[in-house]
């Protein structure tokens, strides 16, 4: 072994290590799990579902390695198998093509952009395994090159059909390109021509023919399969550029003999050359280009806000509330979904009565509930604010609309599960808990509850069941969970007043709304509840009420209002008054000490939102 | 030539393993002397018992839902041969070919299930013999169903299917995302002809497809005087006509409860469309401020049936909402309408009466009744219902569960029916399928047998409108494809029509259109 390959072993290994651990430690692969929903059945339903189309097979597969996501450390051993798999290959393809030059950036190159797809939740193992698959079929399409052109012709088309069935249209393309430009860097005759001119027309026919004949399926799924956007996927741009850099490379093979003679020209003088037996300029090129691209795809995808609202989810639904607004804290954004869970974790921390407008309010009210929208992207997320709020039939409303979208998700399964135990529907329950069982991760969980349903013992016994069963509404009235769902908070609240989310969140609403006046008529519901002082938020904005309005009677002679508060608020307004009552004037001097009270946000925060987001749900 | 040795001792080897094999799979009989009487019928799923069969229904495949180690199940007839199945498991998947000859040999008789049990190496179990009559009538060989998630307003895959019931193959007529991902519903044909059949496609490539043989065009039934395009249709026996519902759709949720969803018109009149001249025509008789909907003709095509209820007012409550029972008599060739006549009220059932459909012999109508409205198949109240035409009699079948019992649709011979019921798990509706004899008896009904009799356990979806059709749907995937994705032709409105005798919602006035 020489220089060279000790040297390629140990970037390679400290390369892959580092991968390793960027996969446990930063990007943890259980946030890719909790994003993607895998889910794997023992199932031959389930089976025949991949196996009626072209990719399906790889889905499968990858369905079955992604549910191991669930444990980072299992997910980051499976990612890491997997991009260490295609750099294997797409270096003996470098080696049979007898590329020598620059051979060690180029096989890693397709690591590195599996580093950066992998670092963002939504980038989906499939697509690996297709790349993965495809290098493989041209590993071995690249040994029949000695063979005859019969030969050739016949394993092209057998392990086109093949891998076009088993890993879609993407991977045919991928292989096919890689094919194409492997014959034309190296014409040598007319049979190769007619060879290049045969791949062409495979990649042509099979995908239409089998859209046509076969599958159930259209044309852009046929050729493009992962690579065609659709509603819920839209793919990484470096995705698009990985599947390029196949066929690039081939030809580049041609090239690198010109690029050799190119950079044998000797440019460092004989006195370094004899400090430079160790590293050669190649070498150094090589290493520079790894280490910055490598930094680069390790930290740019932490930088996306996507990524950020995916994180915030995963802590929402891990009930990590304190880290969460600590993220948003350290990540100030203006999207709707980061503020939904930020509400939600203020009032997990207790917060959301007395701190909320420590925090900003840029959404206003349309940061607090969903309101007006129905997007695929906050289904689950509405559903997972009315099973906090023991709205039970909201949150199985939404969690079946879920259901349309992410058929076999396991966080929509459980959602439905418990929401139809909780409203008695056993048999429901029943079937959902069947496929549950049927999953090797979730098989516990559903036993339990299975066993719940059939013991009442076991069921009254259930923290969550009965928790919710407490809270939930008795009574019927028709939900208003998309245009208005504060409607359905009142109903609550009128209805049990015991049910202190839907008053926090009640009472929140009408504050971010402004509506002093709805937030009057509830807050006598407070003495109901067990709140000792009156919530700072409250005390700020009855305040402000009675300073503009004709006071209303209001019972709450249980309480009494904090001086400090009347203070601040007297020292508030008398700020206000030495500008004459002009806002704008006295805006600068407020802000810097009462921006945190609700008297500011009501004065000074106009919430404004994307119309599209909160336009009326769509047709579909 | 030599043979390498060891390749031989392989071949053998193989060879007697196949062979073992193959006898073990199919000629291996336990020896079940000593037995165990349980005095008691065992427990199946489905529950194939005290059914009525059709002689060509594809294999009742089913679970022994009792506790062994060993199943023994024999399943006989008065004649021809026994089939006899040895499990180590309680899945018994009967054989098709064996299946199907005996029930073929055996018409009009009783078929049985000897089923056995046994625990270790104990005695074995004997369960009383499961039967059920397989009649002398066949059913229609195929069914076209709707399968979507029981999602409420998104959907995402979805498709409408034909099953071959004579045995298990399903092939989808048409799948969504051949159509843009769009909605399709309400497939119907005219006298179980699978060559005459229309469905909607909803969203963005909005049309109704229609087939005449192969003949297969896009239509939008939306004109400038309907309130919305055709939704629940009929199609006239003659084969020309399509009566339609039109609807202004309303869909609320509810907070608590067993129903989860209320599904409601604020509006609704009857419109005919004739398939030949692409003309929509309607009628003050049935395009009053009443809502009309649900239409079904009579089998000679004298008369339509529909549902009616009262005009939509914003304060009555949802569940005060019942349809009665309506005919009208109508004359094909010259396009005269005569006058409705009311053949059941809510006020007389104290329900309200919806999916009306008479048997091909025109003595019998089946039909729902439930607490309130008329999209029954989300009442759990919903209930199938039998009226003899001849008497005005109608009574309530004893095959109703406490679960939906909804949408159904008759075989051509008239001696089956099919329909959307819940009893499952409440949740996703299943076909059903029971025999209707000579004398307007109805036996129990039994679910679409699965080739997995553990199917339905998982399978989260429902089958919509079960529709039995003579044959399969020939349509070809890529023709439909190309003309759901193609320009619909616009229908015309009857100019003949005096729009300003139309009381009711259709009038354009009084909505505007999308």
């Amino acid at each position: 072994m020489n220089k060279q390959n000790i040297v390629a072993i140990i970037v390679r290994t400290i390369f892959f290590v580092f991968f390793f651990l960027y996969l446990l430690y930063r990007a943890n692969p259980a946030i890719s799990y909790f994003t993607q929903q895998p889910i794997f059945l023992f199932d031959k339903v389930y089976l025949l579902n991949y196996l009626n189309h072209p990719g399906g097979v790889t889905e499968y597969l990858s369905q079955f390695l992604s549910q191991f996501y669930y444990f980072t450390w299992m997910g980051a051993i499976i990612i890491t198998i997997v991009v260490l798999a295609v750099t294997y290959l797409t270096y003996k393809n470098l080696k049979t093509l007898g590329v020598k030059r620059y051979v060690l950036l180029l096989q890693l190159l397709p690591a590195i952009a599996l580093v950066f797809l992998h670092g963002t939740y939504e980038y989906k193992l499939d697509s690996s395994l297709v790349l993965l698959f495809s290098t493989l079929t041209f590993f071995h399409y690249l040994r029949t090159t000695r063979h005859k052109f019969i030969y050739r012709v016949f394993v092209l088309i057998l392990s086109s059909v093949v891998l076009h069935y088993l890993s879609g249209g993407d991977a045919l393309l991928i292989y096919l390109s890689m094919c194409l430009a492997l014959e034309l860097v190296n014409i040598k005759d007319f049979k190769s021509f007619i060879l290049a001119d045969t791949i062409i027309i495979i990649a042509l026919i099979i995908p239409y023919l089998s859209a046509r004949l076969i599958f159930y399926i259209n044309l852009k799924e046929a050729y493009l399969h992962l690579l065609a956007p659709e509603e819920n996927y839209h793919p990484s741009h470096i995705l698009y550029g990985l599947y390029i850099f196949f066929p690039i490379l081939i030809a580049y093979t041609r090239f690198s003999e010109y690029l050799s003679d190119i950079t044998q020209i000797k440019i460092i003088p004989r006195k370094l050359e004899k400090n430079m037996t160790l590293i050669k300029p190649e070498t150094a090129i090589q290493f520079l280009a790894i280490i910055i691209l490598t930094i680069l795809t390790f930290t740019v995808p932490f930088k996306s806000e996507q990524k950020l609202i995916d994180r915030v989810k995963f802590m929402a639904h891990t009930g990590e509330w304190e880290s969460l607004l600590e993220a948003v804290r350290d990540n100030p954004s203006d999207n709707r979904l980061i503020y939904f869970h930020r509400n939600r974790a203020l009032y997990h921390t207790g917060e959301l009565a007395g701190n909320l407008f420590k925090y900003p309010h840029n959404l206003g009210k349309y940061g607090l509930l969903m309101e007006g929208v129905l997007s695929v992207v906050y289904l689950m997320d509405n559903s997972d604010l009315y099973f906090d709020m023991g709205h039970i039939g909201s949150a199985q409303h939404w969690a079946y609309e879920a259901q349309t979208k992410f058929e076999n998700s396991p966080r929509v399964l459980k959602r439905l599960a418990l929401t139809n135990i909780i409203n008695g529907d056993f048999g429901s329950a029943k079937s959902i808990l069947n496929i549950l069982k049927k999953s090797m991760l979730h098989r516990k969980w559903a036993e339990y509850y299975h066993l719940c349903i059939t013991d009442p013992l076991k069921l009254d016994e259930d923290p969550i069941i009965q928790s919710k069963r407490k809270i939930q509404p008795s009574d019927d009235f028709f939900l208003n969970d998309i245009l208005e769902p504060y409607k359905d908070l009142q109903f609550i609240v009128e209805e049990n007043i015991r049910n202190r989310m839907a008053f926090e969140y009640l009472m929140a609403y009408y504050l971010l709304d402004k509506d002093l006046a709805s937030f009057i008529n509830y807050l006598p519901y407070l003495t109901e509840l067990d709140h000792k002082v009156i919530p700072v938020n409250y005390q700020e904005a009855l305040l402000y009420y009675v300073s503009i309005k004709d006071a209303k009677r209001i019972d709450l002679s249980r309480y009494k209002l904090n001086r400090n508060i009347v203070d601040r608020y007297r020292d508030y307004a008398g700020i206000v008054l030495k500008n004459n009552g002009d806002l704008e004037a006295a805006k600068d001097e407020l802000n810097k000490n009462y921006s945190d009270t609700y008297w500011y946000y009501a004065h000074y925060i106009k919430p404004a939102i994307n119309k599209e987001e909160i336009k009326t749900y769509s047709k579909k | 030539m030599t043979i390498n040795k060891k390749y031989l001792i392989l071949l053998i080897a193989s060879i007697a393993a196949l062979i073992i094999g193959f006898f073990r799979i199919t000629g291996n009989i336990p020896d079940i002397r000593e037995i165990n009487n349980t005095g008691r019928a065992p427990i199946i799923f489905p529950d194939y018992s005290q059914t009525v069969i059709p002689p060509n229904i594809a294999p009742l495949n089913f679970i022994v839902k009792e506790n062994g180690k060993k199943y023994y199940i024999k399943i006989f007839s008065a004649r021809g041969d026994t089939i006899r199945i040895f499990n180590k498991n309680r899945k018994v998947k009967i054989h098709p070919a064996k299946w199907k000859k005996l029930l073929n040999q055996n018409k009009g008789e009783y078929l049985h299930f000897e089923i056995y049990t046994r625990e270790g190496k104990g005695k074995w179990s004997k369960y009383e013999l499961v039967s059920n009559k397989i009649a002398n009538e066949e059913i229609d060989g195929y069914l076209v169903y709707r399968l979507i998630n029981p999602g409420y307003i998104l959907w995402d895959e979805l498709g409408i299917y034909c099953r071959n019931v004579q045995n298990f193959n399903e092939k989808p007529v048409l799948v969504n995302n051949l159509a843009d991902g769009d909605c399709m519903n309400c497939h119907s044909f005219c006298k179980n002809d699978p060559g005459k059949m229309i469905f909607h496609v909803r969203g963005d490539l909005d049309g109704t497809l229609l087939t005449r043989g192969d003949k297969l065009k896009k239509i939008n039934t939306r004109t400038g005087y309907t309130m919305s395009a055709g939704t629940y249709p009929s199609w006239h026996p003659g084969g020309r006509l399509i009566a339609f519902s039109v609807n202004i759709i309303m869909q609320q949720f509810h907070a608590t409860g067993k129903e989860k969803i209320e599904v409601y018109d604020r509006a609704s009149d009857i419109i005919l469309y004739d398939t030949e001249s692409n003309i929509i025509t309607t009628s003050p008789v049935v395009s009053t401020k009443k809502r009309e909907t649900m239409p079904t003709w009579s089998p000679d095509g004298k008369y339509l049936y529909y549902c009616s209820a009262p005009e939509f007012e914003n304060n009555l409550r949802y569940d005060s909402v019942r349809y009665d029972l309506v005919r009208i008599s109508y004359n094909a060739e010259s396009n005269i309408w005569g006058k409705p006549d009311t053949i059941l009220t809510s006020h007389e059932t104290g329900l309200s009466i919806t999916w009306p459909r008479i048997s091909p012999d025109g003595r019998y109508l089946l039909f729902c009744m439930a607490d309130h409205g008329y999209f029954s198949i989300h009442y759990p109240s919903s209930d199938l219902y039998i009226m003899d035409l001849e008497t005005g009699k109608y009574n309530r079948l004893d095959i109703n569960s406490d679960h939906v019992e909804s949408y159904h649709s008759w075989s051509a011979n008239g001696r089956w029916f099919v329909f959307a019921g819940k009893k499952l798990n409440g949740l996703c509706s299943r076909p059903y399928f029971a025999y209707f004899d000579y004398e307007g008896r109805v036996y129990k009904p039994f679910i679409l047998p699965q080739k997995d009799p553990d199917f339905y356990d998982t399978f989260l979806r429902n089958y919509n409108v079960p529709e039995l059709v003579s044959g399969p749907v020939k349509l070809n995937k890529w023709y439909l494809r190309k003309t759901v994705n193609g320009q619909a032709i616009d229908a015309e409105f009857d100019k003949n029509v005096d729009l300003d005798a139309l009381s009711g919602a259709t009038r354009m006035e009084l909505y505007t259109h999308d």
